[in-house]
């Protein structure tokens, strides 16, 4: 494409990953498998089985799986061994960020979409053998799940920025810099309605359309706040210097 | 081939590097020397763009280092005295990282694991420290990159290996190879390096071939100490069975140079590394 990004060095990257990761993918695939085998009795005791089981365990694996191993995907860029070996592999900060980026959410997404439908099919014939009766498979095209993962990328962004920016500690810390920053938007918020509204009385046929503010603080959430965070990340891995991770 | 000139660095507010300047040739194997702290590790990092000149400029492979291309990273091979390997085997390590290097000679690789005794189905981390230093040299030399920058590379090997380093080292240097060694093992290395660069104090104190300072530098060794004041002494210490001097000698025809006693008495005078290459007639 460019001297900045190229698609075969993308690929290359994506590779070098899978090949580092492959073991830390199979880990959670036993985890996932655990719980999908052992998860049905449970289902069952609360009446809860068949698709609905299926995208809880996709959503549970997405969420914890997808922010742990976000929030450590610039674990080699601040290791004071492991840097060198990150700056020195021949590809652009840009590549190298949009590689990690990719790693956690359309690799990772298809993955865990992909493993879900073997495992529940694998489940459901057990199930089947065992106890017979009505058998749901998990639908990767399941509606409901495609309409949570906007909002796992806004948490995945959130976690990518927490990776690229803080050199140890990288989950608890993103956690606490989330809580810090919603406490004080939200006091910052609670302020500002507070004298705005204060001696305002909607009376007769006073009407204010808030339609608009809605729909723009939902694109802000869901669009420009993950782009925002992604574009730091690649500010923050291309101005990284060796001695960051000392 | 590698031009440092102006060169300002430090760490934090304490300061490293002033104005250093600094010039390699291609087909030439540099050794960098210095005591602890005086920035030989710092200063292979900033040829290789791992850290950020604060001011003047180091073009290696003539681009900016700190631009980090990717085709100047696939022409440039550091091998860091902190070295680390990711868990997997030698085969899945090469799949992963050669064809990042369009040069990669995977005959050379293999040629070079038969050298160092390393099997291409070991998984790394169950290397030794030395074994795996010679699986990252292994790598290195066969990405054929033609700046390779090596940071104490022969600590950790055991003998053999590092005689064998040196005749690895050797037979890899080409016409448009530079190799840059930081060390303190000047023994170990000291018939493979040439010119040495000497940092010390935040400058360049010295940068010669071994020729230049064989041409200029007569060194003895004596059971007693030379008489105080004799004609051409510049420098003497003591050492293992008596005693050794360095004498300026502008007439000296290349005989045996002992590095660690040179690099003793210029770090003690820091004058001498001008004193002794004036042209004749002066101090340049």
């Amino acid at each position: 494409m460019n001297d900045q990004l190229s698609l075969r060095r993308l690929g290359l990257l994506l590779r070098n990953d899978l090949l580092h990761d492959q073991r830390a993918y199979l880990i959670v695939s036993a985890i996932i498998a655990v719980l999908a085998l052992f998860g049905p009795a449970g289902a069952v005791y609360f009446d809860y089985t068949g698709a609905g089981f299926y995208r809880t365990v996709f959503l549970i694996a997405l969420f914890s799986f997808g922010t742990i191993t976000t929030s450590m995907a610039f674990a080699d860029l601040h290791g004071r061994a492991t840097s060198t070996a990150f700056l020195l592999l021949p590809a652009t900060a840009l590549e190298k960020t949009v590689a990690r980026l990719l790693m956690s959410t359309a690799v990772l997404i298809g993955y865990l979409l992909f493993f879900t439908t073997v495992l529940s099919l694998l489940v459901e014939v057990l199930k089947l053998v065992a106890f017979g009766g009505d058998n749901v498979l998990f639908s990767p095209f399941d509606p409901v799940v495609w309409s949570v993962l906007p909002h796992y990328l806004v948490v995945q962004a959130l976690f990518f920025l927490g990776a690229a920016w803080f050199r140890r500690l990288n989950y608890i810390k993103t956690l606490l810099a989330l809580v810090v920053i919603v406490a004080g938007l939200t006091a910052f918020g609670v302020g500002v309605t507070w004298s705005v509204a204060e001696g305002v009385r909607f009376e007769g046929d006073y009407f204010f359309d808030f339609d608009w503010v809605v729909e723009a603080l939902y694109y802000t959430y869901i669009v420009l706040l993950p782009v925002f965070c992604w574009f730091v990340a690649w500010l923050r891995v291309k101005e990284t210097q060796v001695r960051h991770g000392v | 081939m590698l031009e440092i000139s102006g060169l300002s660095f430090g760490y934090d507010r304490r300061p490293l590097f002033a104005d250093l300047g600094l010039t390699l040739e291609r087909g030439t194997i540099s050794g960098l020397l210095g005591v602890n702290g005086a920035g030989k590790s710092t200063l292979l990092k900033l040829m290789t763009g791992l850290l950020f000149a604060k001011s003047g400029t180091v073009r290696a492979l003539g681009r900016d280092p700190a631009a980090r291309e990717p085709h100047f990273l696939a022409d440039v091979f550091m091998l860091p005295e902190d070295i680390h390997v990711p868990n997997m085997s030698v085969q899945a390590y090469v799949r992963a990282r050669a064809p990042f290097y369009a040069k990669f000679d995977a005959a050379s690789f293999a040629r070079y694991l038969r050298e160092f005794e390393l099997k291409d189905d070991t998984r790394l981390p169950t290397l030794s420290y030395g074994q795996q230093k010679k699986f990252l040299l292994a790598f290195g030399l066969a990405t054929q990159a033609r700046l390779v920058l090596l940071d104490e590379p022969t600590n950790g090997l055991d003998i053999p290996s590092k005689s064998l380093f040196r005749r690895v080292i050797a037979e890899a240097l080409t016409d448009e190879r530079t190799f840059v060694i930081s060390t303190h093992q000047v023994r170990d290395l000291g018939t493979l390096m040439d010119p040495l660069v000497l940092l010390h104090q935040g400058r360049v104190l010295l940068n010669r071939t071994l020729a230049e300072i064989g041409s200029r530098v007569r060194m003895t060794h004596s059971v007693s100490p030379p008489a105080a004041g004799a004609a051409g002494l510049v420098f003497s210490e003591p050492a293992v069975g008596g005693f050794w001097s360095v004498w300026q000698d502008s007439s000296a025809s290349e005989g045996p140079l002992d590095l660690e006693v040179l690099f003793n008495a210029l770090v003690t005078r820091p004058d001498l590394a001008t004193s002794l290459f004036a042209p004749a007639g002066g101090v340049s």
